[in-house]
């Protein structure tokens, strides 16, 4: 017993405990989907469409404050159907320039163009309902012109097609809305098939198209299958209107009265006004047609007085802030000018400057090369030249006689070998032709280098082997090749030298080897002239290496970038 | 025929004077010289125009300018010039350059009869393009010969490479000719292949074939 009241217990508790659950959820419910409802199924609701407009109005300046853009003009598109139903025409222009300021101040993205699609749609409505057509035209060719999405481009070409009959142009409207019923059969079911069709026969009906009538009825048999009282007050009016001009007094008089007595269930001013006008067409009064006639032109005053002046507001703050923004524009340009000229000026100025630094450090560098050349040239002179005929002289001091045999050969002996002394000092100081005859120049020298006792042997090579080697890598690769030479001619007694030429990838690879005497490793240290091969080779990005020993040759192998 | 009337272009005084000595030596009756390119182009105008031109021209190459803006500055140029106004002149460079390019621009280029390089032999070698040119020859001097020919460098060809490769693996002569003609290389003949190595051993002063396999392994020649 206590356990099944325990049981139950338990069970209560669940019970409690999930509505309670249900309620905190339905209490998280938005209000905005209530007002929402309110605004778009106003027959399925019990808050009123006024209490809605003024939830939204305090919405929207909320979000504005919050500056989340995007659900403010969400916003402002529930007021301006909102206002729009409840006759506020004004208002829901308001709300139209509102959104579309919010709008203009963001980047067209496929968001911000769907917005306008729709405003624009929306606006054009506002704008057929005071009767400024031109406007009403305008937006929705704005609206058609930016819509993407099939749904977008059928409801501004509905709405369009139905201006058109307003203003009687039947033709248009024919057309506009048979390309709009083209494309709503390619969708199924959809809501707006029968206006279209029922706008597309009515436009017809106008131009004596046959098969007309069939489309305004079918369509209203299917507006009658849905109940939809709009669609079906529209219908009669359409067809009352064709039996007039058909002049079928008997079916007209027929659909007049539907036409009537739907308007008198639907709650709208709009249509029992329109049903009225043809209550008076039908039965011809004047005092009934005078009414309509003044009532048609106090309600286009009405809207007319307050209309525009949302509208103008727009366009002038509109024009305003282009006035600003061109301004803007206009002063960025100018900073642009003036950043570009300053930008310029500094450049020129800068490459100036490193011009003649440049030039200075080129100078000095050139001079600080010609001293070293000078230097070496001076030593080279004092060393080779100036020792040689000091030699000679001291030799000849010491025995004249025997430097006079024959004829005095031996003076001229050593004077000759003075005398080649001093034309090698000036070969290596004169310039080497770099271009297209290198390779002819590098032969000369390797043969300038041989003689009977040692043979120089290279591979031979393509013509155009040196074509892709820069002027300065040439150069260098000739003073190194006569540096090594020379080396040869001084210490090696080298009977053969090779010295080959090999292009990998992009690499020149060069070898020299000799069978000459060698020389230990720790030797080559103090040696200047390999000292200033390795620095030549440097110059140009490369390596070197060197291979020797005692009596076993002489090799070096260098590498650079062709 | 004999030279009477010759100039000589030399920018250096005693070398002037020491060409002069000689060529008096050569019983020619008139000598003149000329230390810069345009005063010596002067003078074998003026000869010319008198009637009296000269038959032979020595001229130095290189010349240190004397004047602010001489027209001619190298032997080349003269030389150039001279045989243009008077094309029967015969002419002599005289030069310390043993350059093959340079050599060869004035024989094949410039069409100089005779080209001597200065040295110990300088003055003997002289006489003899003299002597040649009298006789309506060229001369080149051995020094300048040498330099022509580069007799002191080889230049190795990748067929020549191939015979060493092949040699250095135990191929007779007719096994590397066989292997050409397989590989359609030519010469491929027993014969050519023989004469080859032949050149091979004669530039490499190898008096045996082994011998000079091992100089151009140890050269990493091959």
């Amino acid at each position: 017993m206590k356990i099944k009241y325990l049981t139950s217990l338990f069970f209560c508790v669940c019970f409690l405990n999930n509505i309670n659950k249900h309620l905190n959820a339905q209490a998280k419910v938005d209000s905005t989907n209530l007002y929402y409802n309110a605004i778009y199924f106003p027959h399925k609701n019990d808050i009123s469409i006024y209490h809605a407009t003024a939830f939204f109005e305090k919405e929207a300046l909320k979000l504005i404050d919050k500056k989340d853009t995007l659900k403010a003009i969400r916003t402002y598109q529930y007021l301006i159907s909102g206002y729009l139903k409840t006759e506020k025409v004004f208002e829901s222009e308001v709300a139209a320039v509102n959104a579309f300021m919010l709008l203009d101040n963001m980047s067209l993205d496929s968001i911000v163009r769907v917005k306008k699609t729709r405003i624009s749609n929306q606006l054009g409505r506002i704008y057929r309902r005071i009767k400024d057509y031109d406007s009403s035209i305008d937006y929705y060719n704005i609206s058609l012109e930016l819509a993407e999405g099939i749904l977008d481009s059928i409801s501004a070409l509905n709405n369009l097609s139905t201006i058109y009959i307003d203003l009687k142009n039947y033709n248009k409207a024919a057309s506009t809305a048979e390309s709009c019923y083209n494309k709503i059969l390619k969708l199924n079911n959809h809501d707006k098939k029968n206006t279209v069709l029922d706008n597309l026969g009515y436009a017809q009906s106008k131009l004596k198209t046959p098969g007309a009538l069939e489309k305004m009825q079918l369509a209203l048999s299917s507006r009658l299958k849905v109940n939809d009282l709009n669609g079906i007050f529209t219908s009669y009016e359409h067809i009352t209107n064709y039996y007039i001009d058909t002049k079928n007094r008997e079916m007209a008089l027929h659909y007049m009265n539907k036409a009537l007595a739907i308007s008198d269930s639907m709650n709208s001013p709009d249509s029992r006004y329109k049903a009225l006008q043809l209550f008076g067409t039908l039965y011809d009064n004047n005092h009934v047609n005078e009414l309509i006639h003044l009532g048609d032109s106090l309600h286009a005053d009405r809207y007319s007085n307050q209309s525009k002046y949302a509208a103008k507001k727009y366009s002038l703050e509109k024009s305003e802030k282009e006035a600003v923004q061109n301004k803007l524009l206009a002063e960025e340009r100018q900073n642009e000018k003036v950043l570009a000229i300053i930008g310029i000026g500094v450049m020129l100025f800068a490459s100036i400057i490193l011009f003649f630094y440049y030039k200075q450090r080129n100078k000095i560098a050139k001079t600080k090369e010609r001293h070293k050349t000078e230097q070496k040239l001076s030593k080279k002179v004092h060393d080779e030249v100036g020792n040689d005929v000091f030699y000679l002289m001291t030799q000849i001091q010491s025995s004249p006689q025997k430097f006079l045999d024959k004829n005095g050969l031996k003076i001229l002996d050593g004077l000759n070998d003075i005398y080649s002394k001093a034309r090698d000092i000036s070969k290596d100081y004169t310039s080497v032709n770099t271009g297209s005859v290198f390779n002819e120049e590098l032969l000369t020298l390797l043969n300038s280098y041989g003689t009977t006792q040692t043979k120089i042997i290279t591979s031979k090579i393509e013509p155009d082997f040196w074509q892709s080697v820069s002027k300065d890598k040439k150069e260098q690769l000739y003073r190194v090749l006569q540096e090594l030479l020379t080396n040869m001619k001084k210490h090696s007694d080298a009977t053969l030298v090779a010295i080959t030429f090999l292009k990998q990838n992009r690499n020149i690879i060069v070898k020299y080897a000799d069978n000459g005497k060698g020389a230990l490793k720790s030797e080559l240290k103090t040696n200047s002239g390999l000292y200033n091969v390795e620095n030549r080779i440097e110059s140009i990005n490369g390596t070197i290496t060197f291979d020797t020993s005692p009596n076993n040759g002489f090799k070096a192998e260098l590498t650079f970038m062709a | 025929m004999t030279f009477t009337k010759v100039l000589i272009a030399e920018d250096i005084d005693i070398s002037n004077e020491g060409i002069a000595s000689k060529l008096s030596a050569l019983d020619i009756a008139q000598v003149e010289q000329s230390q810069s390119c345009d005063n010596a182009l002067l003078k074998i105008k003026r000869a010319l125009h008198d009637g009296e031109p000269f038959q032979l021209l020595i001229s130095d190459l290189s010349f240190v300018s004397h004047t602010p803006e001489p027209k001619l500055t190298s032997g080349q140029e003269l030389i150039t010039e001279v045989k243009r106004i008077q094309p029967n002149i015969k002419t002599i460079a005289f030069s310390v350059w043993n350059k093959q390019q340079i050599i060869k621009e004035l024989i094949e280029d410039i069409k100089a009869d005779a080209y001597i390089c200065k040295g110990l032999n300088g003055f003997k070698e002289l006489t003899k393009a003299i002597n040649a040119l009298a006789k309506n020859e060229t001369y080149i001097c051995p020094i300048a010969t040498a330099s022509l020919q580069r007799k002191n460098v080889f230049e190795l060809t990748e067929y020549e490479k191939q015979i060493l490769q092949l040699t250095a693996k135990g191929f007779k002569q007719q096994d590397i000719s066989d292997y050409f003609k397989s590989k359609n290389i030519t010469p491929n003949s027993r014969r050519s292949i023989e004469d080859h190595l032949s050149k091979l051993r004669d530039n490499f002063n190898a008096s045996t074939t082994p011998q000079l396999i091992y100089l151009a392994q140890s050269l990493e020649l091959i």
